[in-house]
Formats: C-alpha cells, sequence, structure tokens
C-alpha cells in the first residue's frame, strides 16, 4: 500500500507534469506556425478584400505595430507623438495599423533586445546595427525575416531609394535581414569641440592633424576651466576609434586590418605600434589631468555634456555633425575631422530597422517602413514630434524648437530612417543633405566592404575575449592604466582566451571571400 | 502489483499490532478524510509544479546547440561544448574562487554576527529600545539593489562621494574606488552583510525568545552567570536552526546576488577579477552571444555542485546530530 501510494504520486505528478509540457509546446507550435512565409497570406484573401492597397494586402484588419529602437530613453511626450502618429496613419493612408513607439537608451537596449528575442517575445520591428542589437549574430540566429522577397512588393519606393549596391552591402549570405537608414554611407573620426570656449580662448586649431596636436589647448582649457574636462574619454566610445582599424565582425574582438591593407593579413590589434602609441598618448593626458580621473568607469557621458562640462570629444563625423551635435547636447559645437572619410561595413550595417521572426504582420509592419522612408510629414512627425508643440516652422523645410522640443525629439534622424527627407533645424546648414551627397561620393570603399565573418566556429573564444576586453581595454583606452606594464597583460589575457584562433577563422574565411569575388 | 502483495503481506503478520491502522493509513483514506486540506495543498503543488519542476526540462539546454531562435530546444546535440566556455580560460577559476570565496565569508558572517546581535538585543532591559534597533537593522532589507548601488555610489563616486570628500577634508589623496580592485573584498562584504543582517538578526531573535524560560530560571537558581546561562542555553537551543539556515545557504552556495556582484560595483571591467562570479560570468556571455546553451550550462554545473555539497554537510551534519540533518 505504502509503495502504491509512492507510484501513485509519482505517477499523477509525471502525468501533470507531462500534459504541462506538452499543453506549453503545443501552444508555441501553433503560434509558430502561421508565422508568415508572406506569400501565403498576400494571395487568399486580397480578392474579396474591401481595403486593398497597391501592394494587394489585406489591410481590413487593424493592427498594432511595435516599434522598438535606440535613443536616449522613453521621452515625456512620446504618448502625444503617438497619438498623433496614430491619427496621421489613419486618416492619410491605407495603413490601417497604430504604432507604438519603444525607445531604450543606449546601454540597455542591446541587452534588452538580447533578452526579448532569446525569449521569443513578439513584436514587429527593431533597430539592429553592427555595434547594437547585433546584426550578424542576431540574423543566423533566425531572429529577422529575410527580406529579399518582401521588399520588392512592399516597399519598393525604399528598395530604389537605398540602391542596389548600398543594400548588397548589408547582405549576410545573399539575404538582406534588414533595411539599412539612408544616410551619410561613409565615416571619418574626429572631434566635436565647445565653439564657444575656443572662441573665448582664440583656438585657432587649423594645424591640427591628429590627437596628439591638441596638447596645447588641453593645456589651456586645465588651467583656464577648472570646471571642465578638457577631453572625454569613456569606456567603448574613447578616442580608440580614431585608429580606424577595418574590425572584421564585432567591434570587441581581437583581428583588424587597416583600411588601406595591401596584403589582407589580419593583425591583432593589440600588437599594433599604433595602438602601443596612442595608449601612451592617452595615459599622458590622463597624468596630465585632462581627462577625467574616473574615466574607467565611466560609460555614460551624455549627462555632464549636456551640463556644459565637457570641451572635446571623439565622434564619428559627417557633414553637419556640429549642428545635430548643437540641437542634441543643447551646446554651440565645431567638428574638426582626424580621419579620412571611408566607406565600410560598419556604415552598411551601421543603422538598420528589421522585422522580427515574431511579428504577426511583416507586410504591415514594412509597409509602415516603406510609409516613413517616403512620407516627410510621417517621417518628421516621429523624428521632431508635433508641429506647433514641439518645434515651428520657419520656412517649407526649415524648422525651429521650441520651449517643449526637450519633451520630444532626440536628434536620432539617422537611426529612424530616411534621413534625407527630414526637416532641417534653423542652425543646420541649408545645403546639408547635397553635402552628404558629396561626402558619400568622396569616400573610399574599404576592401572588406560586404564580407560578413560567421563567428559561429569561434563563438566560445569570442565570448571569453569580450569579458577580457571589459577587464584591460577600458583602463587603456580612457588612459588610465600605464600601457608599459598594462598592454603585454592584455596581450597575454587575450591569448590565454583564444584570440589566436579568432584571428585564424577571420583570416581563413576572409581570405574565402577574396578568392570567390 | 507484486510489491503491493508484498506489503500486504508484511502487513498481514503485524495483524495482530496494525490491523486496525492498515485500514485507516492508505493514501485514499488520508484523501478522503483530509479532503479539505489537500485542497489547501493543491495551489501549492501546482505552482511548484510549474515553477521548480516544469523548467528542469530546461536542463536539456545545457547540452543542446542554441544556434537559433525559431526552435525551442535549438538544433541538435552539442555534447559537452557549452561547458567548454566555462572551463576554457583560467577565468573558470577565478570566478569559481570568487563564488565559493564570498558565499563561505557571507555563511560565516551570516552565522555569527545576527546571532549576537539577537541574543543582545535580548538582553537589553529597554525592550522598546531593542524595537527600535531592530527595526534599524531590518530597514536595508527592503531596499532594492538598485537603490543600494546608488547608495554604494553616493558613498564611493570620485568628485562627489562622502568618503572620498571626508579623505580631502581630512587632508588625504582621492580614491578611484570604482577602479581599484583591491578594496572591493571588503566593500562587498560590508554591504552584503549591512543588507542581510537584519533579516537574519529577526530570524534569530524569534527562536531566541521561544527558549523555554523555565531553563533560564533553573540556571539561575543554580547560580549560572547571564554570560553562562548563554553558552549553556541559549546559543545550543539555537544550533539546529542554525544548521538549518546553513544548509540552505550551502545549497546556494555556487550561486551569487548579481544585485550586490553586477549592479553594485556598476559592472566596471576592471573591477572584474575580484567582482566576478559564475552569475555574472554568464550574464555576460549571454549579452555577448544571446546563447541560451551557456547559461544552461553553467546553470547545470552550479545545480550540480550545489547539490554535492549540501549532501556532504547534510550527512555530516547526521553523524553527529541525527535531528538536525534535514534527510
Amino acid at each position: 500500500m505504502k509503495l502504491m501510494k509512492k507510484g501513485l504520486v509519482a505517477g499523477l505528478t509525471t502525468i501533470c507534469a507531462m500534459s504541462m509540457l506538452l499543453a506549453g509546446c503545443g501552444a508555441k507550435k501553433e503560434e509558430a506556425a502561421p508565422t508568415p512565409s508572406a506569400d501565403t497570406k498576400s494571395e487568399a484573401p486580397a480578392s474579396e478584400a474591401p481595403a486593398t492597397d497597391a501592394a494587394g494586402v489585406d489591410t481590413s484588419k487593424k493592427v498594432e505595430l511595435t516599434w522598438y529602437f535606440i535613443g536616449n530613453g522613453p521621452q515625456e511626450d512620446v504618448g502625444k507623438v503617438e497619438e498623433a502618429v496614430n491619427k496621421y496613419l489613419a486618416d492619410n493612408t491605407k495603413l490601417n495599423a497604430t504604432i507604438k513607439l519603444n525607445c531604450f537608451d543606449w546601454g540597455s537596449y542591446p541587452d534588452k533586445l538580447q533578452a526579448m528575442i532569446a525569449s521569443g517575445e513578439k513584436f514587429d520591428i527593431c533597430f539592429t546595427a553592427n555595434w547594437a542589437n547585433d546584426y550578424f549574430q542576431q540574423s543566423a540566429k533566425g531572429a529577422f525575416l529575410p527580406l529579399n522577397d518582401l521588399l520588392p512588393k512592399y516597399a519598393p519606393k525604399t528598395q530604389e531609394l537605398l540602391g542596389a549596391d548600398f543594400l548588397a552591402g548589408s547582405q549576410i549570405d545573399g539575404i538582406n535581414y534588414a533595411i539599412p537608414a539612408n544616410k551619410e554611407k561613409a565615416h571619418q573620426w574626429g572631434l566635436v569641440i565647445r565653439k564657444d570656449i575656443a572662441e573665448k580662448y582664440n583656438m585657432d586649431f587649423s594645424n591640427v592633424k591628429t590627437l596628439a596636436d591638441m596638447e596645447p589647448f588641453f593645456q589651456t582649457i586645465k588651467e583656464k576651466e577648472p570646471n571642465m574636462y578638457a577631453f572625454e574619454s569613456c569606456i567603448g566610445e574613447s578616442a580608440f576609434r580614431t585608429l580606424d582599424f577595418d574590425f572584421i565582425g564585432a567591434e570587441k574582438t581581437i583581428g583588424v586590418l587597416k583600411n588601406d591593407s595591401t596584403d589582407m593579413k589580419v593583425f591583432n590589434q593589440f600588437e599594433a605600434p599604433e595602438t602601443k602609441e596612442f595608449f601612451k598618448l592617452m595615459h599622458k593626458f590622463y597624468k596630465a589631468g585632462y581627462i577625467r580621473e574616473d574615466a574607467a568607469s565611466v560609460n555614460d557621458y551624455s549627462a555632464d555634456q549636456k551640463a556644459g562640462k565637457i570641451f572635446a570629444a571623439v565622434r564619428s563625423l559627417k557633414p553637419g555633425k556640429d549642428a545635430e551635435e548643437s540641437n542634441a547636447m543643447g551646446q554651440q559645437y565645431m567638428q574638426l575631422e582626424l580621419t579620412p572619410p571611408v566607406m565600410s561595413n560598419r556604415e552598411t550595417t551601421g543603422s538598420m530597422q528589421a522585422i522580427s521572426r515574431t511579428s504577426e504582420n511583416p507586410e504591415r509592419a514594412l509597409m509602415f517602413l516603406e510609409l516613413f522612408n517616403t512620407d516627410p510629414a510621417l517621417n518628421n512627425l516621429i523624428n521632431y514630434g508635433i508641429e506647433g508643440i514641439h518645434y515651428e516652422k520657419v520656412s517649407d523645410n526649415v524648422i525651429k524648437a521650441l520651449p517643449d522640443s526637450a519633451k520630444y525629439g532626440s536628434g536620432l534622424g539617422w537611426m529612424y530612417g530616411n534621413q534625407f527627407i527630414n526637416y532641417l533645424m534653423d542652425n543646420e546648414d541649408p545645403q546639408k543633405w547635397a553635402k552628404f551627397e558629396a561626402f558619400n561620393a568622396a569616400a573610399t570603399p574599404t576592401k572588406t566592404l560586404g564580407f560578413v565573418f560567421n563567428p559561429d566556429k569561434v563563438k566560445t573564444e569570442i565570448a571569453q575575449c569580450a569579458s577580457i576586453w571589459d577587464q584591460y581595454v577600458a583602463p587603456l583606452e580612457t588612459g588610465t592604466a600605464d600601457p608599459e606594464v598594462e598592454l603585454p597583460k592584455a596581450i597575454e589575457a587575450f591569448k590565454a582566451a583564444g584570440s589566436d584562433a579568432i584571428m585564424a577563422e577571420k583570416q581563413a574565411q576572409l581570405d574565402a571571400w577574396l578568392a570567390a569575388k | 502489483m507484486s510489491s503491493q502483495t508484498r506489503t500486504t503481506q508484511e502487513l498481514g503478520q503485524n495483524k495482530q499490532t496494525k490491523v486496525k491502522s492498515r485500514k485507516k493509513t492508505g493514501f485514499l483514506h488520508e484523501l478522503v478524510k483530509n479532503k479539505a486540506l489537500f485542497i489547501m495543498l493543491l495551489p501549492g503543488l501546482i505552482v511548484m509544479a510549474i515553477n521548480n519542476y516544469l523548467p528542469m526540462f530546461g536542463l536539456l539546454f545545457a547540452f543542446r546547440k542554441m544556434d537559433t531562435v525559431t526552435k525551442l530546444f535549438g538544433s541538435g546535440w552539442n555534447g559537452l561544448n557549452n561547458f567548454k566556455y566555462l572551463f576554457g580560460t583560467d577565468a573558470a577559476w577565478v570566478i569559481t574562487r570568487n563564488t565559493i570565496g564570498y558565499n563561505v565569508i557571507f555563511i560565516l558572517i551570516g552565522l555569527t554576527l545576527p546571532v549576537t546581535i539577537a541574543i543582545g538585543l535580548n538582553e537589553l532591559r529597554n525592550k522598546k529600545g531593542a524595537k527600535i534597533y531592530q527595526s534599524l537593522f531590518f530597514i536595508p532589507y527592503f531596499l532594492s539593489w538598485i537603490v543600494i548601488s546608488y547608495l554604494a555610489w553616493g558613498f564611493l563616486s570620485n568628485e562627489y562621494g562622502v568618503v572620498n570628500r571626508f579623505l580631502q577634508a581630512m587632508g588625504k589623496e582621492r580614491v578611484q574606488w570604482f577602479t581599484a580592485p583591491q578594496y572591493w573584498p571588503y566593500i562587498l562584504v560590508i554591504v552584503n552583510t549591512w543588507k542581510w543582517t537584519g533579516y537574519d538578526t529577526i530570524v534569530y531573535l524569534a527562536a531566541v525568545v521561544g527558549v523555554n524560560k523555565e531553563l533560564f530560571e533553573a540556571a539561575a537558581v543554580d547560580g549560572a552567570s547571564r554570560f553562562q546561562q548563554i553558552w549553556h542555553i541559549t546559543i545550543p537551543s539555537l544550533i539546529p536552526l542554525a544548521i538549518v539556515l546553513v544548509l540552505i545557504r550551502l545549497g546556494r552556495m555556487f550561486y551569487t546576488d548579481m544585485g550586490l556582484f553586477f549592479t553594485v560595483p556598476r559592472n566596471t571591467g576592471t573591477l572584474h577579477p575580484v567582482t566576478n562570479t559564475i552569475d555574472t560570468y554568464v550574464y555576460r556571455a549571454f549579452v555577448m552571444t544571446g546563447d541560451v546553451g551557456l547559461a544552461s550550462a553553467a546553470g547545470f554545473y552550479q545545480a550540480v555542485l550545489g547539490l554535492v555539497v549540501i549532501l556532504t554537510f547534510n550527512a555530516i551534519v547526521r553523524k553527529y546530530d541525527k535531528d538536525s540533518a534535514m534527510i
């Protein structure tokens, strides 16, 4: 009897657990099944549906689309803007959808999206790039819908706008998993400098060619403006980027090329002589007091910058970056270029919107992005907020910020999508978009443009190196640590974590790609 | 079936004595007799099945390839490759050392300090004062790690931190707390003790108050001093509780609080040698690779080691004091 009792309990528990497991699995499958293969969905009901749009998709059912993107976190007036967007969509388009805008801040966006994607949460559109919400990794895992077949159907104008070359640059093995933003197509490293302060001390930057040339100016700031940090240096956003290595794959991995490489040999960026020189320079700046004492533990500078405490900082430059920075941070900035413009994988996959695999209405999501990229009214509504509340028009394409603009509008035109239909702020160059075109034309493409590294085989090593990176590179790149002591330790730690294996794998894939080309 | 027969036979041998109880102890009989109690038990059982047993199927993740998010259980077996990541570098040694080291210190402090405070509070004549102290100790327990991390930041930040301002006022150099790993073992232990001592004190205090008063009276009659009473009566009567608490903590020996080890040091890279534990290491690996398999492998490793430790300690306890052992 006693044993029977035990058996009964065990049996019941097992049955109970199994049935719950099956129920769980069953539900998952049902969700997964209707995940659209697009074609099936668009064919069937199109003929009899009352509201069909040009693409022939049934839009009779009202749907809500959720959009996750990166920025300064949720904004106060986002609800108002959402309402206005939805009203606009209802009155002026046949989309029959509402949109939910979700913004996470720079630091937490990648982590949150990683968790959402891994847990299969339902959403429609998300921002992805090579530097946040890793485009390559998530695409390889199947987080995003392949768009090659959908684009001509639901977003033909966007496709035309971006051009075949640029779209091809963002492909992984010939497949587009996301739509790049239409913006500048090259990058150039340099400084943004507080214009008012520079004028106050009559600074002339015409002879500045490298970061080292900035020293006398930093010295002036240190002596005369004790409340300012002469040179912003913070983790991950430091001046290390001005060395402009061609990263193959994600940014925090070992193994890079030079942009003008002739032999195409992947090397360890920490063993390169210029890296050591750079770390030495940063350490010199640090000891001289141009860099804040706690730099190695700072990973968000925006609060200090908004408070006007930063004199100079390294940024990715483009025409009109000075005005964009001024609008975003509330001070007057000028820009100073340090490296030549280069078109690399960094740009083709630098800012994109992807459709989630879990989206229930991928066609509608794409149609929304098409509208966003082609309809200036909708585009600017999401970019700058509501006319009369957040901004007022000076002329057709030029606007002026109103006091309430602090509650909405983030200077994120480059992140959302087609930037060429953005309004210009009254302090921006009226020729900005023409200069963008010229900038794009002047850039040199790197030889690895279009090459995509598949990290699968060395995943373990990459994860191990990433944790070494956090520990050793942060103090070095911010100048806190002495490179004579710490750099050899870092190199050794990376070697132990498998950096050589990563480099070998990169070289092998690169060679194969070059041979195929 | 045979087992049932045997049981019946066994019971039959004791017919004389057990004949009555045999009929009354059947499971179904129990079920009918105490149906109200069982119905009350049901929600708890269901929650436990869903929360504690169902996820055990997730242990399979540790041995699966998780290259894709499109399939629930990944795309094929991966052998022990997910574990390779944990033990691939000397990081395995550092994180295991940190995890065990901190937990041993936390257990030792969690055993001695709250017991001392509980006994002290119990000895206080001024009962109102005792209540106030008790509440003051207890407050940190209710603060979330986010709040505590900002408190720590308020104390330790470079320019405006309380500690650095104090040091400057004393004419000393500022310390870069957040990039100085040598201080963090102490900081973490202090913060953890500050947060948990109040809670543990309450648990022990309840036991101290529950000790039979007659024992103390008898001891007093025999001329035992206050200290002798504590040593020979209070502390021995706290031992069973202490053992249970220690056993519970030993089971979580390979787990650490993400709040303490990740949020409070603000995930600063320079501090990793002393703040990196199995949990934080795995979290960072997950954020970096998005691979559930790696995280599951670490979870599996933690659970197995935890089980081994708890069984070992339990066996030791049972050898010396059978009643205090859990199983």
